[in-house]
């Protein structure tokens, strides 16, 4: 009886072609989730997502034991869960602008699950030339999609947005460097054309020039069988000591942050 | 992370061993955590944040990144975690003997 009564009242908004009114509406309405439209749909995916994610913190943060920590990630809102539903989604609505938003969603949180393979292929095949593709293509390097170098090297040639090439060839280095055994010299080329290309456009560590820099100071310094470059810093108290100090020792060098 | 750090830091006390850290918490945070996880090796602090110099220049953009080098200061390997790890530093410690 209940549900008879807020589908009546979702139909309606519809039907008088009330959008804010189905907005309000849209928390109550899961039961009628066809009727509204898809960015809606998404919209109330998302949500769905978020509050398990908000709840999960709050359940962790609360538990006291290892115990109760075990017991608190049963509750881990696993994000490939969602993956087929954001696809059925892209796919019922193929030519609305939330199939990319749906596509993308599964792309940058759960790219590198198994699940995500149909998302990528649908990206692939449909929005490669997207202004909005930029933040795919990083998650483009660990996924499983098989046809990920070569999707990342088409989105490089045929997209028309500069920022979004730009992070393509990015990601392509950063691929080639991660998953493909031996190809170096292949990685460093493409840093190259990086910096030569798009070192202007910004990056989380300043530009794509700096950060392509440290991919080919990685790729050049640091293999197995180098000499580890020098550190030289200062402790929390501010005591200066650097790793040459430690020659003749065994070093574990452990890059961490209490989080 | 920490338990089977402090267990490896005691463990070899008196080897020619040492463990170092790239830490990118605020100094403050940092100071806590010394405290808290008790441990007996030292850090770097790399400016409070996970773009600091140290991190920048090893092109560090995960965390943690493992680097094991031995006793001549050559990287011997990346990455390694838990009993790899132990096994890794064992190993390299045989060398020295030797």
């Amino acid at each position: 009886m209940h549900h008879r009564a807020l589908l009546i009242v979702s139909v309606l908004a519809l039907a008088t072609a009330i959008p804010c009114r189905a907005a309000e509406d849209t928390r109550a309405e899961s039961a009628s989730a066809k009727m509204s439209p898809p960015s809606e749909q998404y919209q109330s995916l998302v949500q769905e997502y978020e509050t398990a994610r908000k709840d999960f913190s709050k359940v962790i943060g609360a538990a006291k034991t290892e115990e109760e920590r075990t017991k608190a990630f049963d509750r881990y809102p696993r994000p490939e869960a969602y993956v087929d539903r954001f696809l059925t989604l892209a796919e019922q609505h193929p030519k609305d602008p939330t199939a990319f938003e749906a596509l993308a969603w599964i792309a940058v949180n759960a790219g590198d699950a198994p699940e995500a393979v149909k998302a990528f292929a649908s990206l692939a095949r449909n929005h490669i030339t997207s202004d909005k593709l930029g933040r795919v293509c990083q998650s483009l390097i660990y996924s499983s999609y098989e046809g990920a170098e070569t999707m990342l090297t088409t989105i490089w040639e045929k997209n028309p947005h500069r920022a979004v090439q730009g992070q393509a060839a990015f990601s392509l280095g950063q691929y080639i460097k991660e998953r493909k055994k031996g190809a170096a010299t292949e990685a460093e080329k493409i840093f190259e054309k990086v910096i030569a290309q798009f070192g202007d456009l910004p990056h989380y560590r300043g530009t794509m020039a700096q950060a392509a820099q440290g991919e080919l100071f990685e790729l050049r310094n640091l293999n197995i069988g180098q000499a580890a470059p020098e550190i030289e810093g200062e402790d929390v108290d501010g005591k200066k000591f650097k790793l040459s100090d430690y020659r003749g020792q065994v070093v574990v060098l452990d890059f961490w942050g209490d989080w | 992370m920490y338990p089977h750090e402090r267990s490896l830091v005691k463990r070899l006390a008196g080897k020619p061993f040492a463990l170092l850290g790239i830490n990118s918490d605020p100094r403050g945070k940092l100071k806590q955590a010394i405290k808290k996880e008790q441990m007996t090796w030292r850090s770097w602090w790399d400016g409070g944040d996970t773009s600091g110099p140290i991190a920048t220049r090893w092109n560090v953009h995960g965390w943690p990144t493992i680097y094991v080098l031995d006793h001549k200061g050559v990287i011997r390997y990346k990455d390694v975690r838990g009993t790899p790890l132990d096994e890794a530093v064992a190993a390299l410690l045989k060398e020295i003997k030797k």
